[in-house]
């Protein structure tokens, strides 16, 4: 299984569950916990994942692995973004209408948005996603981003 | 900085609509910023490099 092959995997996983596989589920795909750490940490260079400190997928962006202030819904499933543009993100990737659950930071409402017929929908649309790090900083730490 | 949400769906879609294709390969640079460009996104906060 080669670093494409491995993403697919994971973000098929994440596209069909709201998870990301877990290491020791990596490990049996590819030969065992060390082979998997290494596969992983490959993945990581290449910024396809983000790993938390205990080696475990973190972000597959635009998708989130563990809870977060963004979620998405839809009859299919739910999913937790990293921030406010992945919740559109979402979306996107699954070609699919959704419900975007979040809060505004300026007043702690919820926010109204959802993707409809493809198309963004809701109160929030006359609302702008706010950025503080220039784009060509995004991956000097992207959890920070 | 910030952009509309209207905007940023669209560069949403072509940032990640892509992203789970089985032959997804990762986007070049000169692509993503030409998306960026495209939606009038041109402020130096939005250079990629």
């Amino acid at each position: 299984m080669d670093e494409l092959d491995l993403r697919r995997h994971v973000y098929r996983t994440l596209a069909d569950t709201g998870r990301a596989p877990g290491a020791n589920e990596i490990a049996e795909l590819v030969g065992g916990p060390i082979a998997a750490a290494e596969h992983l940490r490959r993945l990581e260079d290449r910024h396809f994942v983000v790993l938390d400190a205990n080696g475990e997928i973190s972000m597959a962006l635009p998708f989130a692995n563990q809870p977060s202030e963004h979620r998405v819904h839809n009859g299919s499933g739910s999913w937790w973004a990293n921030c406010a543009w992945d919740s559109l993100a979402i979306p996107a990737a699954l070609h699919a209408d959704a419900k975007i659950e979040a809060r505004w930071l300026d007043d702690d409402t919820p926010v109204d948005l959802r993707i409809e017929n493809g198309r963004p929908a809701g109160e929030a649309c006359d609302g702008l996603v706010h950025f503080t790090i220039p784009a060509r900083h995004w991956w000097d730490d992207i959890v920070e981003t | 900085m910030a952009a509309p949400v209207p905007v940023m769906w669209e560069l949403t879609l072509g940032w990640y609509g892509d992203r789970l294709d089985p032959g997804w390969s990762p986007p070049t640079v000169d692509y993503l910023q030409a998306l960026l460009d495209a939606l009038g996104l041109t402020d130096p906060f939005w250079r990629l490099t």
